[in-house]
């Protein structure tokens, strides 16, 4: 039994599709990313597996359950940090986590266990009882990831959860998620950075304009572009072989001799690169996505 | 993994949750939020006896009561949008064994739990003021409890209406007029001359009928105070459909 796995799933806002037939699945104990631009369907989709959405057309599964007819049985197994999602600042981070347990069913002891846990691994024991208000931005955010690790769900899906977080809180993050899949649970985040998609998931989905457009590991999706280096033309660049992406236009090569004159920056190939030409709709997304 | 279980126990220790953190951490917090609550009420209940005397004192009790009962409403209306557009606390909270009905008389109590000190204010107020006979202390508690429980679930439901958390501001003013100064809350509804039955379109001036009867400063037929309680229980079914209706988790 798959963790979550999607066929054909279809959700409209108005007249405009918004997921157009997606297709995906998630095993137990994965980290699975979903990057594509914004307004490519992300949030509409984890809104919809999180079982806060209707879908029109398709059929979702979490935890083996159908999301529609099942979904009491899905919201047990399941935890959720929502887009843009903050915590109650008047509360301090234990209060937040404590009582966030309680309302998931969790015992008063297993909440107070679990509170502390999860508090301490994200680095936020010694703040405990200080009002969220006056945390800093990055703190409030680990809040959230400590309620949500900590109710020990089956499946956990974070609508990008380390937005505004510095580079050493987004190392802690990444760390509680690896440890928290290791114990064998599966989590869906959706990103924009790449780099942290690369370094934190198994498997990448690669979501636009509605569709999964491509999947597989991130060295895989890496390994499948052509060459070793990476070079970035300005868009005005005519080169056969050269990609446009926005204002900067996209060559891989071999090796360094290949560079041509004019050329505004080389790096190894990543995975951004590999998002960069693969999605054909960079600013046109809606806001409802 | 940790299972969890979503029966009745759990759904009303998640009340209990919910009015402890949206009702008495802040107030624990920020004790001034209780005075503000009924900073309105009692501004009234001044003018009224300054202007009126006995009357108006007893007037003004009766109308803090079922202000502050209805201000414990209105104030649901923001909180629960800016729980649910702000801080997608609701959205967190859909995806746990807790239901919707739980969710909103678990938010419900908590705006209780501001109201107290004003509610018991105006009670020994009342206590002090004006004897009351068993039955009248009974009637004016049933008329309270129903008044909240309809006000509290119509909010709820105006709370779903809303895309954007501010917008809940303005309507929270005009409501609190609609509700709390228009219809015979702070006057009888025999003011009304043939248009009494008005009193009965709004579940406030319905409770507020009951309970000027129960004190005696105006006195209506049993006709009209049972048809008070009929709208009072038809608000509460009212609320309760709504509730059942709009405060599904899931947006179709």
């Amino acid at each position: 039994m798959q963790a979550i796995l999607t066929r054909g799933l279809r959700r409209s806002f108005g007249g405009r599709e918004v997921l157009r037939g997606v297709d995906l699945e998630v095993d137990y104990g994965r980290v699975a990313a979903l990057l594509g631009p914004n307004g490519a369907g992300k949030t509409t989709l984890i809104r919809i597996l999180t079982t806060e959405l209707m879908p029109h057309g398709g059929e979702a599964y979490v935890a083996g359950f159908d999301v529609v007819r099942h979904a009491g049985e899905v919201r047990r197994r399941i935890a959720v940090m929502p887009q843009d999602a903050k915590p109650i600042t008047y509360m301090t981070p234990y209060e937040f986590v404590y009582s966030y347990l309680l309302l998931r069913g969790l015992s008063r002891l297993d909440a107070r266990r679990a509170a502390r846990d999860s508090l301490e691994e994200l680095g936020l024991w010694e703040v405990r009882g200080t009002p969220i208000y006056q945390l800093s931005g990055g703190m409030a955010r680990r809040v959230l990831v400590a309620a949500v690790l900590a109710s020990n769900a089956e499946v956990v899906f974070l609508d990008e959860p380390t937005v505004g977080l510095d580079a050493v809180s987004r190392r802690v993050v990444w760390d509680s998620l690896r440890r928290y899949s290791d114990g064998g649970a599966s989590i869906l985040l959706t990103t924009h950075y790449i780099d942290e998609a690369e370094l934190i998931s198994d498997v990448v989905f690669l979501i636009d304009n509605g569709v999964i457009v491509s999947r597989g590991s991130p060295r895989e999706l890496v390994n499948s572009l052509p060459g070793k280096y990476v070079v970035e033309y300005p868009a005005t660049t005519n080169y056969d072989s050269c990609v446009k992406v926005g204002d900067i236009c996209i060559a891989f090569v071999e090796s360094l001799s290949e560079v041509r004159e004019g050329a505004l920056r080389v790096s190894h190939k990543s995975l951004e690169h590999y998002v960069l030409v693969t999605v054909k709709s960079w600013g046109e997304g809606y806001e409802e996505g | 993994m940790r299972r969890v279980r979503g029966g009745l126990r759990h759904q009303l220790r998640a009340i209990l949750v919910l009015a402890w953190l949206n009702g008495l951490l802040p107030i624990a917090r920020s004790p001034l939020w209780v005075v503000s609550t009924v900073a309105m009420p009692i501004s009234l209940l001044i003018l009224l006896a300054i202007l009126y005397r006995g009357a108006g004192l007893i007037m003004g009790i009766v109308g803090g009561l079922v202000w502050t009962v209805l201000s414990s409403g209105t104030s649901l209306i923001g909180d629960a949008a800016y729980y649910r557009l702000e801080l997608k606390f609701q959205q967190m909270i859909v995806a746990t064994p807790t239901n919707p009905l739980a969710y909103a008389i678990g938010l419900a109590l908590s705006e209780v739990v501001f109201a107290l000190p004003g509610i018991a204010l105006f009670a020994v107020l009342l206590v002090v003021t004006v004897p009351i006979n068993q039955w009248g202390a009974t009637a004016i508690a049933v008329s309270l409890a129903l008044l909240w429980y309809s006000v509290s679930t119509l909010a709820f439901y105006s709370s779903t209406l809303f895309a954007y958390v501010r917008y809940t501001w303005a309507v929270v003013s005009i409501v609190t007029l609609v509700l709390g100064i228009l219809p015979p809350v702070y006057y009888p509804a025999t003011y009304l001359g043939k248009a009494w039955w008005l009193a009965y379109l709004v579940p406030t001036s319905a409770s507020a009928l009951v309970m000027q009867d129960a004190v005696g400063i105006t006195h209506y037929s049993p006709a009209q105070i049972g048809l008070a309680y009929l709208s009072e229980a038809a608000w509460c079914l009212v609320g309760t459909l709504l509730v059942i209706r709009a405060a599904r988790w899931r947006s179709p």
